[in-house]
């Protein structure tokens, strides 16, 4: 484990992430939040998104709104689909270069994967699935992480390695805070270099967008959620009833997901 | 072509005991006492996969797993359930590991067993559930790894195709082996185990290995080895207030929706 000189490490990054063509809302969740800790700890450096793909520069305007005072926009046809190695390596390269105190991103699917690699390539720590985030008085990121199924709340430090990492699940924070005509410094970075080291291991091929069917959970005014009582077919087939009629979204804790009486829908692997 | 098949385990607290978890409040630690361990339900689905391609190509699955001693009752009902062999990594050199030291404690395991096609795992563990140690068990081993793998199939001797599971989303990959393939807990239902299976587990080993004979860098183990500190930990109230509406069925309709529509909820009655 490579132990670094704390001090050379400055600001809070936040990995924003595209899906379906807009930008993710954990990603301007963490970004209101970034600039709360930022203002909060008295910190100088600006408030930085980072973003992957092809034709990004669309974002920048929201990513502002929520909170970035610069952005760092990588552009390059390899990035169009989510790949973990070419992601991973770009942020690499990127985070060794500027040397952000703190990364932060969604805990989304993408997320989720990508955090833990980068984390890896960078031999530093990641604090999954946050629900969370201060600065102590040595401005050492302190993650809230839920575990035992939410049973439990532990801080989590990454008091000797730097960057700080951490993943927050989408709607667990504030939403995001709407600053107005703010200045942005937008720049290109330049992915090439760092893509050159992609081994070409894994390569995406397709990607396809599941259609969404009722409504989605973050959204929903009502949520009809069931747990233990309800993981069997019978009680479940009452949980979906009730859902229908109230025309809210359905959540569950575990047991239902176990018993298999709960379909995981691709949009609601995180959220239980 | 036969396959030689990796998958990790994780003996966890049963999630059916998580209301016995206590913490002690002067040590911040917690508390197990009289909570069994189980193998999760998502490392039993990524175990089910290997079986199954074992069953279709020929081959050998190795189970691996990191845990106290006691664990070798988890990790002979691996071999009851049809793996051929399995290695308990065990030391206090181990303890207290986070993502980052365990993956690299498992990656060090796997290459003292041989050389593998194809390393299975869950999505995440039943109790940390960070999702973390498949990424970074791919980042150690310096393989091609992907996470929420829905489904896959061998291409080749050396190419896979898998379907990940993004939000409102599938994503295809093709992937060159050997690689680390974080399963999803609905890729399939894993199997029952059966009374020759137990019988012929009592003529399988499972190896128990400290690091004297594993032989991995001290510095990258348990504690010393995770860039990742715990902190403070504490258990959140989820007290909600409760009502019971009682008397007859109808009684109970028309008070429950009526409690409904005060809290801004709109029941339609269903047509028939």
């Amino acid at each position: 484990m490579a132990k670094l000189e704390r001090g050379s490490y400055k600001g809070i990054w936040v990995i924003a992430e595209i899906q379906n063509k807009s930008i993710h809302s954990v990603s301007l969740e963490l970004l209101s939040k970034a600039r709360e800790l930022k203002q909060q700890n008295c910190l100088h450096e600006p408030v930085t998104a980072v973003l992957l793909g092809e034709n990004p520069d669309a974002y920048t305007g929201i990513l502002s709104e929520a909170g970035a005072e610069a952005v760092i926009i990588a552009q390059h046809p390899a990035l169009e689909i989510f790949q973990n190695e070419t992601y991973a390596l770009v942020l690499q390269g990127l985070i060794e270069e500027r040397r952000p105190a703190v990364v932060l991103m969604g805990a989304t699917a993408m997320g989720s994967d990508l955090a833990p690699t980068l984390g890896a390539k960078l031999q530093t720590g990641v604090a999954a699935h946050c629900v969370d985030l201060r600065l102590n008085e040595k401005e050492d990121l302190v993650a809230v992480v839920p575990a035992f199924g939410g049973k439990v709340l532990g801080d989590i430090l990454c008091p000797e390695c730097r960057p700080q990492m951490a993943t927050v699940r989408p709607g667990i924070l504030a939403k995001p805070v709407c600053y107005r005509k703010a200045a942005c410094k937008v720049e290109q970075y330049n992915p090439a270099e760092a893509l050159k080291k992609d081994s070409g291991r894994v390569k995406a091929v397709s990607f396809i967008p599941e259609e969404m069917k009722g409504v989605s959970l973050e959204e929903a005014e009502v949520v009809i959620a069931g747990g233990f009582g309800a993981a069997s077919h019978e009680m479940w087939e009452l949980v979906e009833q009730l859902a229908e009629v109230t025309g809210g979204a359905v959540g569950c804790t575990r047991p239902p997901l176990d018993a298999g009486v709960r379909q995981r829908r691709t949009d609601d692997w995180d959220k239980w | 072509m036969e396959l030689k098949i990796a998958v990790c385990i994780k003996s966890v607290p049963d999630p059916a005991y998580y209301d016995k978890i206590t913490i002690d409040a002067k040590t911040k630690c917690l508390t197990r006492k009289g909570v069994p361990s189980i193998i999760g339900k998502g490392d039993k689905v990524a175990l089910e996969q290997a079986l199954k391609l074992k069953e279709k190509y020929g081959g050998k699955v190795t189970v691996i797993g990191m845990a106290p001693p006691e664990a070798r009752f988890e990790m002979k009902e691996t071999l009851a359930m049809g793996a051929d062999e399995a290695l308990l990594l065990s030391d206090r050199l181990f303890a207290g590991a986070d993502t980052l030291a365990t993956a690299y404690t498992l990656a060090q395991g796997l290459k003292k067993m041989g050389s593998f096609d194809l390393v299975l795992t869950g999505t995440e563990s039943a109790d940390g559930a960070t999702a973390q140690v498949p990424a970074q068990l791919g980042e150690c081993l310096s393989m091609a790894h992907l996470w929420n793998v829905k489904q896959f199939s061998l291409l080749s001797d050396n190419e896979i195709q898998a379907t990940v599971g993004l939000e409102h989303a599938v994503a295809e990959y093709i992937v060159c082996l050997p690689a680390v393939l974080g399963i999803a807990r609905d890729a399939g239902k894993p199997r029952y185990i059966t009374a020759s299976g137990i019988k012929a587990a009592n003529c399988k080993t499972c190896k128990v290995m400290g690091n004297a004979e594993l032989q991995a860098e001290e510095n990258r183990l348990g504690e010393t080895g995770s860039p990742t500190w715990p902190g403070d930990i504490t258990i959140p109230s989820m007290k909600r207030q409760g009502r019971v509406l009682e008397g007859s069925p109808d009684v109970i309709v028309e008070a429950l929706t009526a409690a409904l529509r005060v809290a801004g909820i709109n029941i339609q009655r269903k047509a028939v």
